[in-house]
């Protein structure tokens, strides 16, 4: 504790010292030696660790609608077949231009999430302007690849979707998907994470070729409706995915990223809609 | 110099003359606080002097912009980095003024083979309850004068001149506590407050007399129509209550 907390005071001394002017927070946690360590590759995972089951989020959704993008998530956490957690929140906000969701382990996903809040914050305050999209797309990709070893060894891998709206007004919002090792991919009309995917993957996809209205069409209570109802139906088949709890009145988190920010939307809202489709 | 220890007195003694000498024509920076938040305001520049340190943090400063910039980051990779490793709660003024800023500022000032800081700066803590606002005035040899809670409705100003401050410190005491409600009423006083320290030295006109005129008369009278006003939002304070405002808040 002693070194953390001196860690923590030190980094005035530069002053004088050394200077970093690139505004990256990630570069300055490691140096100051604070970034999570990374084990090793190994051929194979202790017993101990392999039997320990690892608690896990899933079924993440985001698509276009009229005014912007919608992200989703339901709410549980389980581990092998125990609901760890039923108020999960997969669907995390970065900055006023940015909603990160996320699929699989919890424990990385939210260290990730909680650098990257630091580090966006931390680059606009120190270098007197927003990170750019492309940059932001970037920095997830890098702490994705940065868990590399993990992801190998099947443990703490993290699936995100990433939705962002440009700070400098030029580009409408946008959804970008990754996979595990860190590959980054811009949709044009949805995208979709978790075990509960496959369902919520059909629907969409449905929805946007036949059903002569396609999610971009559709006005917000409108796309928030059908966003609970896509994660109501992953919870039909997926065990891991909550839907609404009708008796603990646990709805899914909802966000929406329009071109003047991110807002959330509040669980009275989301139960009256639910309620009126 | 070991030897000698009043050569280091007297280098100690030019180095102030000269930073005080430096600093004599920087505009100042003013706070104020009220139930809204609190407004932090000077005359506008080709470059910043107020900035974002961290959620319910801000800084504005005065002095070289190189000096300024260096003691900024480092502020802001302070606050940073505690956030990080331990909580936002856990980001205070106190902490990054009174374990950082101050020790760092002291030992560049006593460097005498070594350029100094031409710094000094208004520190500023918005609080949940205008009772927890905090304002630390913080100078280049490393010196600090905190006031808090309700004290700041008074307000709280930093200038080049010395005898600026000093006079500002004395006539603050005859002012009673504000009670601002409005944000506008807060911009209004801050910019009395600027322009009374611009003018002091050629108007000699008291702070009371300047603060009980009309905001519009006294800003007819003044040469200066352009600030730079920032306000940390009390409605904010779970999030990022740091916004800049603009002319329409008080044209």
């Amino acid at each position: 504790m002693n070194e953390i907390i001196q860690k923590g005071i030190d980094p005035l001394p530069i002053i004088g010292d050394k200077w970093s002017l690139n505004g990256d927070f990630i570069s300055l946690l490691k140096e100051k030696g604070l970034t999570c360590t990374i084990p090793r590759v190994m051929d194979s995972p202790p017993k101990s660790l392999s039997t320990t089951p690892c608690i896990e989020s899933t079924t993440i959704l985001a698509f276009y609608y009229r005014d912007g993008v919608i992200v989703a998530g339901d709410r549980r956490a389980t581990a092998g077949n125990l609901v760890i957690h039923e108020r999960a929140e997969k669907v995390i906000s970065i900055d006023r231009n940015t909603i990160l969701a996320v699929a699989g382990t919890p424990a990385t996903a939210f260290e990730i999430a909680r650098v990257l809040q630091h580090s966006f914050e931390f680059y606009r305050r120190s270098q007197l302007q927003p990170l750019s999209v492309a940059a932001k797309v970037r920095m997830v990709s890098k702490l994705l690849k940065d868990n590399l070893a993990l992801s190998l060894q099947g443990i703490g891998i993290v699936i995100p979707l990433l939705a962002l709206s440009d700070p400098f007004g030029k580009e409408k919002p946008t959804i970008y998907f990754y996979d595990a090792l860190g590959a980054q991919f811009q949709t044009v009309d949805f995208a979709v994470s978790g075990s509960g995917s496959p369902a919520v993957r059909s629907i969409l996809q449905y929805i946007n070729r036949w059903s002569g209205k396609p999610t971009v069409e559709r006005e917000e209570e409108e796309s928030i409706q059908l966003a609970l109802q896509l994660l109501d139906i992953a919870a039909e088949s997926d065990t891991a995915t909550g839907g609404v709890n009708r008796r603990t009145k646990i709805y899914p988190q909802v966000k929406l990223l329009k071109e003047s920010g991110v807002v959330s939307v509040p669980e009275e809202k989301l139960e009256q809609l639910f309620k009126s489709t | 110099m070991i030897e000698e220890p009043y050569r280091w007195l007297e280098a100690i003694s030019n180095r102030r003359e000269y930073i005080e000498d430096q600093l004599g024509g920087a505009a100042p920076v003013v706070l104020v606080n009220g139930e809204p938040g609190i407004v932090i305001a000077t005359k506008k520049a080709g470059t910043p002097k107020i900035y974002e340190i961290y959620d319910h943090l801000a800084m504005g400063c005065l002095g070289h912009p190189a000096d300024m910039e260096k003691i900024r980051q480092s502020a802001i990779e302070v606050a940073h980095l505690e956030g990080f490793t331990r909580s936002r709660q856990d980001v205070s003024a106190r902490r990054i003024v009174a374990y950082s800023l101050a020790v760092a500022l002291k030992n560049a000032f006593e460097q005498i083979f070594s350029a100094p800081f031409l710094f000094r700066c208004l520190f500023i803590e918005l609080g949940e309850r205008i009772e927890k606002d905090e304002g630390w005035t913080v100078d280049y040899d490393g010196s600090y004068i905190t006031t808090s809670g309700r004290e700041l409705s008074r307000g709280l100003l930093i200038s080049g001149k010395k005898e600026v401050m000093e006079k500002f410190i004395k006539e603050r005491e005859a002012l009673k506590l504000q009670e601002f409600k409005t944000l506008k009423e807060m911009v209004e006083y801050a910019i009395k407050l600027i322009l009374w320290a611009s003018e002091l030295l050629t108007s000699h006109e008291s702070l009371d007399a300047v603060i009980n005129r009309s905001f519009k008369e006294i800003l007819s009278g003044s040469a200066q129509s352009d600030f730079e006003v920032v306000f940390l939002d009390r409605t904010l304070y779970e999030q990022q209550s740091f916004t800049a405002l603009g002319p329409e808040m008080w044209s």
